[in-house]
């Protein structure tokens, strides 16, 4: 009989283990691959009038306490320094740009940059998902108009390739029917529908409070259809959660189910940084393109 | 997307009568022996039906290879997926309890106490919130053994009626949760065509609890 520790252990020296699950080595085809879009995604920002800023790996923890990330806190990779402070790899760009930008921002212009880079997450996943994303965002800073959230979408749409299909939500709706349920019976027939995934456009044009929401989703639609790209408006409740304020969306090439890019509004999230400005941005998966060719 | 929206229906003692709810709600439901046979994926009244273990409808459903699916709240609270939940269906019905051998007394009054279930990750969230500190035996099944033979005086499980509990003179001590099946859509799915996923929730409201609404509110808040 087969003893369990012979079954168990591995003749051969750990230097030969393959890398952890959820990282993985782009030998030179593959990083080939990712330098071509690399280099067309950061193009078409920079021609855009998008400048890149570099922001570092690490970070304080408590920053990106209280809903500050999208990310959960427990899903990302934190560890004690050598003064004991509480560090995390950075999990989330768009929380790190406004931290960063935050102290010197002007406050009478628009500013717009562009990132790229890895972030790490250590989510429960299942399938052997990634630990380690690597991506490339813009963020549109000081414009809290309709047109900086299409600029944002068209930019999110031209990096994410032809024949995409555009899944726009609102982060608002949940604190706008709320506010309105009170006095409102419409209000709050629709906050049900939003509860239980069944809200359509055409229903938020009935409540003075949504009127608004509608009327832009209506604008976006003919925007995204007339540059080729498919929209479906989804409210979906859970949308409101983390830090949008706003538009919300996600882009899907065809055949695929995964998100290549995703972004919204967020209007305060720069508020707790000790900015006060509104911005707009995506951020393009990396990883989803080079799979989805 | 072309291909049909795919449903996960798990095995065990829900698959029947949920069968029949749907049809009595007039889906085009396959029976449980066409759903059985050796045809993985079974299509059937415009959708594909696959049937898989109960406590696997929630990966399923939130990895995508089903669109939707029928799981217990009990495994939607023990595995905690990223999946809508639209409704509480009047099924499946049943409580989440914490059991105690006889003379073990009320839970707090030991230092260390010991429970047993098959919902490790809940009951360990759920004695957090409730400030206990016990320390929490996984075991696959048979639970209310647990507490007779003494493994552990206390056990955290699905209680129907009641009566397994009283012939082996257990005493339940508190429910934790009001349990049902739930319909769960996978986020994707619900992004990329809100009007299907619309259609399905609308033609299995009939199987929906009538005050549901609590229900559901505050079971995202655990």
């Amino acid at each position: 009989m087969l003893q369990r520790r012979e079954i168990e252990e591995s003749p051969d020296s750990p230097a030969t283990l393959p890398f952890p699950s959820g990282v993985r080595v782009l030998l030179p085809d593959e990083a080939a691959r990712r330098r071509a879009i690399e280099y067309r995604v950061v193009g078409l920002l920079e021609r855009a009038g998008y400048r890149e800023v570099i922001l570092p790996i690490l970070d304080f923890a408590d920053c990106y306490d209280d809903g500050a990330s999208s990310v959960p806190g427990r899903a990302s990779y934190r560890l004690v320094d050598r003064d004991g402070e509480l560090l995390t790899l950075r999990a989330d760009f768009t929380p790190m740009v406004a931290r960063a930008l935050a102290p010197s921002l002007p406050t009478d212009a628009v500013t717009r940059v562009l990132y790229r880079g890895d972030v790490i997450r250590c989510e429960s996943a299942r399938l052997g998902a990634s630990r380690e994303y690597f991506q490339i965002g813009a963020e549109l800073i000081g414009d809290a108009a309709f047109e900086a959230d299409r600029e944002i979408v068209r930019l999110a749409i031209a990096a994410s390739g032809s024949g995409v299909t555009l899944s726009c939500g609102d982060a608002s709706l949940p604190r706008l029917l709320e506010e309105e349920s009170a006095t409102d019976r419409d209000a709050a027939s629709l906050l049900e529908r939003l509860r239980r995934g069944t809200l359509e456009v055409a229903d938020l044009v009935t409540c003075r409070a949504t009127q608004s929401v509608a009327s832009r989703f209506e604008r976006m639609a003919e925007e995204v259809e007339a540059s080729g790209a498919q929209m479906v408006a989804v409210f979906d409740p859970d949308d409101a959660g983390g830090y949008y304020s706003g538009i919300r969306f996600r882009i899907y090439r065809r055949g695929s189910n995964a998100p290549v890019a995703r972004g919204g509004r967020y209007d305060a999230l720069y508020a707790k940084y000790g900015a006060n400005v509104t911005a707009v941005g995506f951020t393009l998966s990396v990883d989803a393109l080079e799979v989805t060719p | 997307m072309s291909r049909p929206l795919r449903i996960a229906l798990p095995k065990g003692r829900l698959l029947e009568p949920l069968l029949a709810r749907l049809r009595a709600a007039g889906l085009d439901a396959p029976s449980a022996e066409q759903i059985a046979s050796r045809r993985l994926v079974f299509a059937r009244g415009g959708f594909e039906w696959i049937l898989v273990k109960d406590a696997d409808v929630p990966v399923y459903v939130e990895q995508g290879a089903a669109d939707a699916g029928v799981a217990g709240l009990d495994q939607l609270l023990e595995q905690r997926p990223d999946v809508l939940e639209p409704l509480a269906l009047d099924l499946g019905r049943c409580r989440m309890m914490l059991i105690a051998a006889p003379g073990a007394g009320p839970l707090a009054t030991l230092p260390r106490a010991v429970v047993a279930t098959k919902y490790p990750r809940f009951t360990r969230g759920w004695l957090l919130r409730r400030r206990t500190a016990a320390e929490v035996v996984e075991l696959a099944g048979s639970v209310e053994l647990a507490a007779v033979l003494g493994l552990a005086p206390y056990i955290v499980d699905l209680v129907e009626t009641g009566s397994t509990l009283r012939a082996n003179g257990l005493e339940a001590i508190e429910t934790i949760a009001e349990i049902s099946a739930r319909l769960i859509v996978n986020r994707e799915a619900f992004r990329l065509d809100p009007a299907r996923v619309r259609e399905l929730v609308a033609r299995i409201s009939a199987l929906a609890i009538p005050d549901e609404r609590e229900e559901v509110a505050c079971a995202s808040s655990n």
